[in-house]
């Protein structure tokens, strides 16, 4: 096994926490807003389902090949050409989702605080940091993760409180105006950030209690599902129906903080759950892309090819898209369509195709047993 | 010995180091406190900045302040839109303007009856600007507005600020706006204030009063008219933003009568919409508590009886504030500022997407009632009045 580092389940649910809220309740809140208006809250509810679908498929997939990852048991389901042939698309497909992530990364810092400061040189820092977490490898992410998720999860629940004297009830009133339908439109957003879930497949095979792995999972899609709800509904409540006109809601929510006239000024916090959260989620993802790539090119250890991947993450992340404008349209319509068919569809047709033929299998099985007994 | 490759990459990641394309010191940024816009000419609008002086500042800090000096000082631009006007100023000004600082932002009479919505986009969409910041609309020119020198603050965004804290009038802040501007009713109403320069004793000669005079309604996002502040109150009181309040009422009663003072210490507002054979009905429930804070009548404020009297005049008093106001707003400007149209969209949803779009003429014909409840709690520090000979104290 190229990784030779183990975590617990409890590690693999906090390093995907933040792999998923880090963009997430920065994003998220616009783009249910913009579907679901008042019922915004709701979404990422149905997008949740997602989450739990594709961990428990991962999970299925894990158990049918424990020390494997997504890359290597493909080949496994599929055939050696079909299956090297999905593993480079599942590569080109982390390379692309990690190139987004750093872009979003990079176009906050520099939309909101370093507005001078070239772009490429916000995207190769991060992603120079992000290298050296992921050459430590994946026990380094975790204990990395265990030191920063409960911070962010502190900056994050602070923020929520101080505004609390601002929320106003009413704003969410009247509840499903238009019915189900906007509420199911709005999930997109939030499906496609659960469906980030399948990760797990690169971590599962490395735990140290695989059987505690579902459990944890779904633990973790449920505390992504709570931060989602609280971060739409305090942006809901306060914003009303202004949320969807506004680029990061969660931000100006920091930025209208004013606790007895002097404590303002707080998006300096919001940055810090920005840069903290997105350090994981970058980090996890690439490690993702470079273990992968490892895997599928056979190399006996994936260090060598940190840096060389990550200058092409910086290139990726240039070139994903011309302008913010573009990037957040893409992220509202074909990207969702995208996400969900690589990372819910096809992993749920590997599985299907993989019980199938063990059921094929065993009845093959069985018959050809039934033949040598008829023979004896 | 030294790896050469360590070498290389800790020379690399100085290149990182020397990255402060963005480093702006508090000697660099001129300090923006309050926004001013005004109408100059069918194309252009002017826009005005309070800039704080560092210096005087931190002068009138050290010294307890009030030597009649400025510590802020205005200058204006004029441009096609907002944020050309703000280059404009920017040549004038030899430090980065910067609007994180920005507390209150004032319009002019004449941008508003010409249109705010183009000009309001840059608070949204410029990152330094602050959802906080209050908003007002000024009788004459709104850079007159923050040019003034009041009395007690040092600059006149820290009054325009206390103002709206104080809440005498309406405190409608940036995002307020916005969200009545968004709002399917199009209701938006903003307070009016107006500068004072009055000669009378007592009084500096080189300092300004700023006072909230009123509100101004808005239809869509052009100003229609204005309302005087006793109106305004009555409005406060059916938006349930009512903070301090203070009702005087006569009472007479066989030889007894005067004057009796109740001041708030409480209220409370529900709008309670109904709808009956077709018939939009909006009922007004007002609840408050009063203390009684000055007996100008010669009755005994002991008795249970008059204290009933009392209150029954003044749920009778508020009943008559809230109704005057309504029908400004409902009969004569046709706005509805009441939030009627929300309360309505809450309860009858579905009844509300068939109306919204016609809910300017659905408005004026709403009936409404009105359900005033006065608890009178406490007769204050003193029982019979002690300024009034016993004999003529009369127990109602």
């Amino acid at each position: 096994m190229i990784e030779k580092g183990r975590i617990s389940s409890f590690q693999m649910a906090i390093i995907m926490n933040p792999a998923i809220i880090a963009t997430g309740i920065l994003l998220v809140p616009s783009l249910t807003a913009a579907k679901a208006e008042r019922d915004m809250w709701i979404s990422p509810i149905w997008g949740s389902i997602f989450g739990f679908l594709i961990v428990f498929v991962t999970f299925q997939l894990h158990k049918q090949f424990p020390k494997e990852t997504i890359i290597e048991y493909s080949e496994h389901i599929i055939g050696p050409i079909l299956g090297k042939v999905l593993g480079f698309i599942y590569l080109f497909f982390y390379l692309h989702i990690n190139g987004i992530i750093i872009r979003e990364y990079g176009e906050f810092v520099v939309g909101n605080f370093l507005f001078n400061t070239p772009l490429i040189v916000i995207l190769s820092s991060m992603v120079l940091v992000c290298a050296f977490s992921v050459r430590g490898g994946l026990e380094v992410i975790a204990r990395t993760a265990q030191i920063f998720v409960p911070i962010v999860i502190l900056l994050w629940l602070l923020i929520m409180l101080f505004l609390l004297g601002d929320l106003d009830l009413n704003k969410m009133l009247p509840v499903l105006e238009k019915g189900v339908m906007p509420t199911i439109l709005g999930a997109a957003g939030p499906a496609s950030w659960f469906s980030e879930y399948l990760l797990i497949a690169f971590m599962l095979p490395y735990l140290s209690d695989p059987e505690k792995g579902l459990k944890w999972g779904h633990l973790s899609v449920l505390s992504v599902l709570i931060i989602l709800v609280i971060t739409n509904l305090t942006t809901l409540l306060l914003f009303g129906d202004i949320t969807a006109d506004l680029l990061y809601p969660v931000m100006n929510a920091g930025r209208y903080i004013s606790i007895a006239e002097f404590f303002q000024h707080l998006e300096s916090i919001i940055m810090a759950i920005w840069i903290a959260g997105t350090f994981l989620k970058i980090s996890i993802f690439y490690y993702a892309l470079v273990l992968g790539t490892s895997q599928l090119l056979k190399i006996s250890d994936y260090k060598p090819i940190v840096f060389p991947i990550g200058l092409l993450l910086i290139l990726v992340a240039k070139w994903t898209a011309p302008n913010l404008i573009e990037l957040k349209h893409f992220l509202g319509t074909s990207s969702v369509f995208y996400f969900l068919f690589m990372q819910i569809v096809i992993p749920t047709l590997l599985l299907i195709i993989r019980l199938l033929r063990k059921k094929l299998q065993v009845k093959r099985g069985t018959k050809s047993e039934a033949i040598s007994h008829d023979k004896t | 010995m030294i790896k050469p490759s360590l070498v290389l990459l800790t020379l690399c990641n100085l290149c990182f180091l020397v990255g402060c394309w963005d480093r702006s010191e508090i000697n660099d940024i001129a300090i923006i406190t309050a926004t001013a816009l005004d109408y100059s000419n069918e194309n252009e609008i002017e826009l005005s900045v309070e800039i704080v002086i560092p210096e005087s500042m931190s002068a009138m800090v050290k010294e307890g302040g009030g030597s009649g000096a400025r510590s802020t000082f205005v200058e204006s631009a004029i441009g096609e839109t907002l944020a050309d006007a703000r280059s404009n100023l920017q040549t004038k000004v030899a430090r980065t303007l910067f609007w994180g600082h920005s507390e209150s932002t004032v319009i002019g009479e004449k941008l508003a009856e010409h249109g705010i919505k183009e000009h309001l986009d840059f608070f949204s969409r410029m990152p330094e600007t602050r959802f906080r910041n209050v908003v007002y609309v000024s009788q004459g020119k709104a850079k007159e507005i923050i040019s003034s020198l009041p009395h007690l603050e040092d600059t006149a965004s820290e009054t325009l600020h206390e103002l709206a804290q104080f809440e005498s009038g309406l405190h409608i802040t940036m995002k307020d706006l916005f969200q009545m501007l968004k709002s399917q009713t199009g209701e938006t109403t903003l307070p009016l204030i107006k500068v004072v320069q009055t000669k009378e004793e007592g009084k500096m000669k080189d300092k300004t009063q700023l006072i909230i005079n009123g509100a101004a309604l808005f239809k869509e996002d052009k100003m229609i008219g204005t309302m005087d502040q006793v109106e305004t109150r009555g409005i406060l009181w059916i938006r349930n933003e009512i903070k301090t309040a203070t009702v005087t009422i006569n009472i007479e009663d066989g030889e007894g009568k005067g004057k009796v003072s109740l001041e708030m210490i409480r209220s409370s507002t529900e709008l309670q919409p109904s709808i009956e054979n077709g018939r939009w009905k909006m009922k007004i429930i007002i609840t408050t508590e009063d203390d009684i804070i000055q007996n100008a009548s010669n009755f005994d404020m002991r008795s249970p009886d008059i204290i009933h009297k009392i209150k029954m005049k003044a749920e009778k008093d508020i009943e008559d504030r809230v109704k005057q106001a309504v029908s400004i707003v409902k009969d004569d400007k046709k706005v509805d500022i009441l939030t009627f149209g929300e309360s309505f969209r809450r309860k009858y949803p579905k009844e509300w997407q068939k109306v919204k779009d016609k809910w300017e003429e659905r408005f004026p014909e709403i009936e409404v009632e009105y359900d005033v409840t006065v608890k009178v709690l406490r007769p204050g520090e003193a029982t019979e009045p002690p300024a009034v000979p016993d004999d003529k104290v009369k127990e109602g």
